[in-house]
């Protein structure tokens, strides 16, 4: 405030997860100014993308993270910064941007340092600031965030405080969260796993966040599990198994946990398996949803059968609403039918940032958010998130489910982890191939893997390529990016030529 | 606001002989009808003196109380 920020102006946040995070969100939902999350792992490109299109007034930068040094990079995009007083940029590039902060003690040429911005605090009376946060409304948006783009330009969903605060509080309330619970949060706060899931629901129930670092690293989680003795664990399903095939994993003592959540990509049966037995994670649940809904729709819960637990996304989340319907013609489908995915009610967000026309594509008229994912609903009101509807695979003139197959891979003794994706081909119009990682000191070949399939599953399901890798394209949060994958096996199998057929 | 989970909250959500694939979520729990901020305050009301906040890597610790002076 003593920036002279207004409600509804745009913050920027470019940093890893640290302290300064938390307290930005906090700060900013009092003041009523906009928090736009961007990826720590954006470069250049994306960085004026976001920062123009959402119109930021102030950014928030940590020094550097990893390879990226974030000041010198703003200094390429607004060269103004080195001729500027702090709080008076004007850019070229960013005409909206007058201020930059940046994080830690020391002092950067156009910019606030973070030690300073809070002396200035003092300068806002309690009154003042009380005013300001009675003047918000909690459908007033809070939160812009940039969904992964695994196709096309980011769009901002635009968030309010009913969205995600509800959101975060229920999320926590499910997994039966007291202040006596202490979270380990390694899923990046950019994203809704972080700031709604883990520090909404921590605030709403009065529980400790735990960072263990800025980026994930499984070690550093492992030994803040241990030391902090959490009672809860977040994470992606790659963060768990990075941690559970950590070298070291048999030494930490993981006693004290109890629940936690596994979200963000499809999660593997077995892995959720070793994941309440070996980390005595027993009340461990999956969450499914996107960052347009706030982000959580459905949830497993405590009571389910464990087979629901572990191969289901769960049952819809309190006060919402989910229907499945044919994508061609709209309709409902009747029960255990695949269809995409429809969510509505208090979670889905207020619209794309600037961007009506994304809006209206994604929210409909009866005011359902349109997800793209492909899922079933079975007669006890589990779902199962099947696939993504383009992601499907159409061999010889049969649907085939990825997921289905990733599944069944999971079971192999050697798989560490594995992606299955449809290539171009000729016959079929798409063959199967499987993308996979391999536990520590293991080897498989292509005919092993055909071995393992043949009379486990059926014959069109086998995956024709084998492509063993060390990791998969994703975006930072855990998203696969099959379309990446498709486009490098395609050109390494020299399928090209199947792939220009064309079709009616 | 330390409200733990109810067994209500799971009860099966498609109505027998239902055919369609559509459900929707019961609660005995209503919606918070408040801002981030306001709940902010409640929470450091309740357990001023909580850890809120530890992140390692920085070796900063903070109570509901400290994080809201920063």
């Amino acid at each position: 405030m003593a920036l002279g920020l207004k409600k509804g102006q745009r913050i920027g946040i470019w940093s890893p997860n640290r302290t300064e995070w938390c307290i930005s969100q906090f700060a900013t939902s009092k003041i009523g100014a906009i928090l736009v999350n961007i990826n720590p792992a954006y470069r250049l490109h994306e960085l004026e993308y976001v920062l123009k299109q959402s119109g930021c007034s102030a950014l928030v930068i940590a020094p550097q993270f990893k390879t990226s040094n974030y000041v010198e990079l703003l200094y390429s995009l607004a060269p103004e910064l080195s001729l500027s007083k702090e709080g008076k940029l004007k850019s070229a590039l960013l005409p909206d941007l007058t201020t930059v902060i940046c994080l830690g003690t020391e002092k950067i040429h156009g910019m606030f340092s973070w030690d300073e911005v809070l002396a200035k605090s003092d300068l806002v009376s309690d009154d003042q600031l009380l005013q300001r946060q009675s003047d918000q409304e909690f459908d007033d948006p809070i939160n812009i965030q940039y969904t992964s783009g695994t196709t096309g330009f980011p769009k901002g969903a635009t968030l309010s405080h009913h969205n995600i605060l509800n959101n975060g509080y229920f999320v926590a309330r499910l997994q039966n969260f007291t202040h006596e619970d202490k979270l380990c949060i390694p899923v990046p706060l950019y994203h809704c796993f972080g700031m709604v899931m883990g520090n909404l629901g921590c605030v709403t129930h009065g529980a400790t966040m735990v960072y263990p670092s800025e980026g994930f690293e499984p070690l550093a989680v492992l030994q803040a599990v241990q030391e902090e003795r959490c009672t809860a664990l977040y994470g992606v399903p790659t963060m768990f198994i990075g941690e559970l095939d950590h070298p070291d994993f048999g030494r930490f003592d993981l006693s004290s946990l109890r629940t936690g959540v596994m979200a963000g990509s499809p999660c593997p049966v077995e892995v959720m398996k070793r994941v309440i037995k070996l980390m005595n994670m027993r009340e461990v649940e999956i969450c499914y949803g996107m960052t347009e809904t706030s982000p959580v729709s459905t949830q497993t819960r405590l009571d389910s059968p464990m087979e629901k637990r572990v191969s289901t996304v769960g049952i819809i989340h309190p006060h919402l609403e989910i229907k499945i319907i044919d994508p061609e013609s709209e309709k409902v489908v009747p029960l255990g039918t695949p269809g995409e995915l429809c969510t509505r009610g208090y979670s889905v967000m207020l619209g794309y940032w600037n961007n009506p026309e994304a809006t209206a594509e994604a929210i409909d008229s009866a005011r359902w958010m349109h997800t793209g994912d492909q899922a079933t609903l079975d007669a006890e009101g589990y779902i199962n998130i099947v696939g993504r509807i383009k992601d499907m695979i159409i061999r010889g003139g049969e649907n085939i489910y990825p997921r289905e197959i990733e599944e069944f891979l999971y079971t192999h003794p050697k798989i560490s982890e594995v992606q299955v994706i449809g290539v171009p081909d000729p016959k079929y119009g798409e063959e199967i191939m499987a993308w996979v990682k391999v536990k520590p000191g293991e080897q498989v070949t292509e005919e092993e893997l055909k071995e393992y399939c043949k009379r486990k599953i059926a014959h069109n399901k086998i995956p024709r390529y084998l492509k063993v890798v060390d990791s998969f394209p994703m975006t930072v949060t855990g998203k696969i990016q099959k379309f990446l994958m498709r486009q490098q096996s395609t050109e390494e199998l020299g399928l090209q030529s199947a792939a220009s057929i064309r079709t009616a | 606001m330390s409200m733990t989970g109810n067994s209500k909250l799971n009860e099966p959500i498609v109505q027998i002989g239902q055919k369609w694939s559509y459900t929707s979520g019961i609660s005995d729990t209503p919606l918070l009808g408040v801002t981030i901020g306001d709940l902010f305050d409640h929470t450091i009301e309740m357990y001023p003196d909580h850890p809120a906040l530890i992140s390692r890597h920085q070796n900063i610790r903070l109570t509901y109380r400290e994080l809201k002076l920063r």
